[in-house]
């Protein structure tokens, strides 16, 4: 793993802020952490976006922007707050609880709202980012009542994914025929369950609701298209090597539809993602795992697929693109993650704890000959953002980056625990941050 | 087979008192990977046969190798060398012509418009069967019945075809003078959309029939025949790689044209295939895209199995080789202007297949029909940082499995080299 000298790491802090406050894990302080750095390791700035007391930012896919770009929806202090980004850079982040007690689904596509449940209410709801003000989204039917959520793009349609009350459990066994001894963090045991799922939809103005398909597997990641309001995607959850993972299926009908086939024994791809513009859908695609790693796109309309290739160092648990769809960002692995050991299983020095910027660049030449439609493949040539090799990655104790570009294409906000003290649990404060994506000497 | 070290560095150290300095070296320990290296060719401008062409008896005693005075043999046990065929030209941008018999102790080869046997021991020379014009012979099948070739049935290209004339220069779309390897790349399809009709034809060793099999208008070559089904020959669609389907097989009456590899990436190239020893196999070099990442692909020919091995850019090598019981590859390493442009790439390499597992023991449902992926632990053998990959190495494991053979201008002229695969004490 990566380290940066911590001399080197407590000047770079004393020069930026005049005090240094690298902490040592497992001591409190009372310093807040830095607010505003340049990271020596990439030159880029880097500002503090949640207040001392903490705060995350959502998971990458959630749509976590007001549609003016001004305000960035986070989780703090068990509520939902914004921050004011609209000056990023030149002014401090202003930082605004907005609803205790709430979790965000994702902010509104077209108003400036975040979506969330009341549970107690039974009842999906917006509050505006603005006035706070709260309003009954639609009540949700007992049995919507739990499960994942996301609004389609012209949020008409809640989209969710629930039990099925009228479905049957019909466990399953892995194919090696047997179940595996329990083992903490194994995916197996919810894969094999075989409970049953629904897909459905609820209509936000009529309350109609319509199961659109039913199916035993671990059905998972929902995600609505920003553009197209039919457009769904999902995932089968599990072991990602023996699982057909990444799916769509339409609300307006049609059955569910496999966007990758496996091809290779031990080939896995997963943490899909839509295209801005709705026409993509993005994945982490390993041929095999932990050997060849690739950023994999599939062309909704045309079937068309385009491949980018990226170094072993570069594999991120999340990828991410910009709105304009020219700019990739990743945000690393931590240094046991699949990308820290070879294909055949030898655990080798976990590189790669870094947030990235990528640019895509094409194979050059053509094998275009036959009209056969062929995979155009490329690679992702990277920039390092921020050191994150002081950043505990893991999902218990710390956190995964999930980074998400700003709708103005300058910035990419991440989660990150580098500055923050370790409690008795080893526990660490998620922070949220924005690193500018220009270099400071490159601005005009 | 075993190799006297010792007996032939004294022998290449008296032959060097007399031949000056400029004498290579007989043996010796390369310093940075424990191998022992040692000389088999006396004379400069001795060259092995390139990777996939038989060069040993079916007992593994003896080795064809081509000589500046011709076709020679030398004997593995005593390095005894002596000269076969005088005359024989052999070309080391060649890719056949010549092959030993895999169950008699004979040569085939073709020499002045026909086809010629001679047997390893006795010298005993026969010619087998005249040949048409614009013909050239590639290979000789199992049970030592047929030779495979390739006809023209248009006008034969002259010149070098692929390789720019003296003076010329090929530019590119703006105008400006492209880089060697593209002028090439340039000429290679120049020549595969001129569509000259060709054909394979097999000549029968026994009567000297000829007999075509399969017309084509694609760019044919890299003939060769299984080294166990008599009927079965591999043959490619030459031109550049990314563009062409390049790896067939069809059989010697022309059915079951069967192409092993389609490529699903732009940029995805194959190539420089040959059979596994058994003839069950035919293995490749893949690179899914061109120049990023690099394999040996093999494609089960009954089955259509595949299994692909995946390599470190700088392990990337121009031939790769097998062992005649599939244990082991090896690979001819590359220099930083070849296709992988590998920093560090100038090595010959003994590769040893690890297949990736299962996680858990647990196959996917449909593992059956998936790619069976693997990687190549790589060892490295020798240190070519002093040859020049204008000449290619072409790697020959030994039929007993403890020295692999290859050509090599370390020191300067060509010779014939063997380095053991186990470390030196």
């Amino acid at each position: 793993m990566r380290r940066i000298p911590a001399l080197l790491a407590f000047l770079s802090l004393a020069v930026s802020h005049g005090l240094a406050v690298d902490v040592p894990p497992g001591r409190s302080v009372s310093t807040p952490p830095p607010s505003d750095w340049i990271d020596p390791a990439t030159g880029h700035r880097v500002i503090r976006l949640s207040p001392d007391t903490g705060g995350s930012s959502l998971y990458f896919h959630q749509h976590a922007y007001t549609p003016e770009g001004d305000k960035l929806v986070i989780r703090g202090a068990g509520g939902i707050a914004a921050v004011d980004i609209s000056g990023l850079g030149k002014t401090p982040p202003k930082f605004e609880m907005i609803l205790p007690n709430a979790a965000p689904i994702a902010t509104a596509w077209r108003t400036r709202e975040a979506y969330y449940v009341d549970r107690q209410r039974g009842a999906m709801m917006a509050v505006h980012l603005d006035t706070k003000a709260t309003r009954e989204v639609v009540k949700l039917p007992p049995q919507a009542r739990n499960g994942a959520y996301a609004l389609n793009a012209d949020e008409s349609l809640l989209v969710g994914i629930a039990p099925d009350p009228d479905g049957k459990t019909t466990p399953r066994l892995p194919p090696s025929g047997k179940l595996e001894a329990p083992r903490p963090g194994s995916l197996e045991p919810q894969w094999a369950a075989g409970t049953p799922k629904m897909i459905y939809t609820l209509n936000v103005k009529t309350g109609e609701f319509k199961v659109l398909h039913r199916e035993n597997d671990w059905t998972n990641h929902l995600q609505a298209s920003p553009t197209d309001p039919q457009q769904i995607l999902f995932c089968h959850e599990g072991p990602w090597h023996y699982n057909d993972r990444t799916w769509t299926i339409r609300a307006d009908g049609g059955p569910p539809r496999l966007l990758h086939e496996r091809t290779m024994n031990m080939e896995i791809e997963g943490h899909e993602f839509f295209s801005q513009d709705g026409k993509m859908v993005w994945y982490d695609l390993q041929t095999p795992m932990s050997g060849v790693f690739w950023l994999a796109g599939v062309d909704l309309t045309t079937g068309h697929r385009t491949w980018y290739n990226l170094q072993r160092d570069e594999w991120s648990v999340h990828f991410n693109v910009s709105l304009d769809g020219k700019l990739f960002s990743g945000d690393g692995g931590g240094p046991t993650s699949v990308a820290a050991r070879t294909m055949d299983r030898q655990n080798i020095q976990g590189q790669g704890q870094w947030m990235y910027l990528f640019r895509p660049v094409m194979t050059a030449g053509s094998s275009f000959r036959d009209k056969k439609d062929l995979i155009d493949v490329g690679y992702l040539k990277s920039e390092r953002l921020v050191d994150m090799s002081k950043h505990d990655y893991s999902k218990t104790t710390g956190v995964e980056p999930n980074g998400t570009f700003t709708p103005d294409g300058k910035w990419l906000v991440f989660s990150g625990n580098f500055h923050s003290p370790r409690d008795a649990g080893g526990k660490a404060l998620t922070h949220t941050y924005a690193v500018e994506l220009a270099l400071p000497a490159a601005k005009k | 087979m075993i190799l006297r070290p010792l007996s032939f560095a004294l022998i290449s150290c008296l032959a060097s008192l007399f031949a000056g300095a400029a004498e290579p070296p007989g043996e010796w320990i390369d310093r940075d990977t424990g191998h022992r290296v040692v000389r088999l060719s006396r004379e400069a401008e001795s060259a092995s046969l390139y990777f996939h062409q038989n060069p040993y008896t079916a007992e593994g005693d003896k080795m064809i190798f081509a000589a500046p005075g011709g076709l020679s043999t030398i004997d593995l046990k005593t390095r005894e060398i002596k000269l076969i065929v005088p005359g024989f030209k052999y070309s080391v941008r060649g890719s056949g012509g010549l092959e030993v018999g895999h169950k008699t102790r004979q040569v085939y080869y073709e020499k002045d418009g026909a086809v010629w046997v001679t047997h390893l021991d006795t010298l005993v020379t026969r010619q087998l069967a005249k040949l048409p014009p614009d013909t050239s012979i590639s290979a000789f099948n199992a049970d030592e019945t047929l030779a495979v070739g390739i006809i023209y049935e248009g006008p034969k290209p002259t010149g070098t075809v692929g390789w720019p004339a003296p003076g010329q220069i090929i530019r590119g779309p703006q105008g400006q003078e492209l880089p060697f390897a593209e002028q090439r790349e340039v000429l290679l399809y120049e020549r595969v959309q001129k569509k000259i009709p060709m054909a394979l034809f097999t000549v029968d060793l026994r009567d000297g029939k000829i007999s075509k099999f399969h017309r084509s208008t694609e760019w044919l070559g890299h003939v060769q025949f299984s080294p166990t089904d008599p009927q079965l020959v591999m043959f490619c669609h030459e031109g550049p790689w990314h563009m062409v389907d390049r790896l067939w097989t069809v059989r010697t009456d022309g059915t079951a044209l069967t192409k092993l590899h389609a490529r699903t990436m732009n940029m995805e190239i194959a190539g420089h295939e040959w059979f596994s020893g058994d003839g069950k196999t035919v293995w490749y070099d893949l690179q899914t895209p061109r120049g990023e990442d690099f394999w040996v692909a093999g494609h089960e020919l009954a089955t259509g199995k595949r299994v692909q091995y995946h390599l470190e850019r700088n392990h990337w090598s121009v031939h790769f080789n097998t062992s005649r019981d599939g244990s082991l590859f090896a690979g001819d390493g590359g220099d930083n202007e070849m296709v992988a442009h590998a920093p560090d790439g100038k090595w010959l390499y003994l590769f040893r297949p690890e297949r990736v597992p299962d996680v858990a023991g647990i196959k996917n449902p449909n593992s059956g029909n998936l790619i069976n992926a693997g990687v190549f632990k790589a060892e490295r053998l020798v240190n070519l940082s002093a040859h020049n990959y204008q000449l290619e190495p072409n790697i020959h494991f030994t039929p007993d499995n403890k020295w692999l053979v290859f050509r090599s201008n370390l020191h300067g002229a060509m010779h014939i080299y063997a380095v053991e695969l186990a470390k030196a004490q």
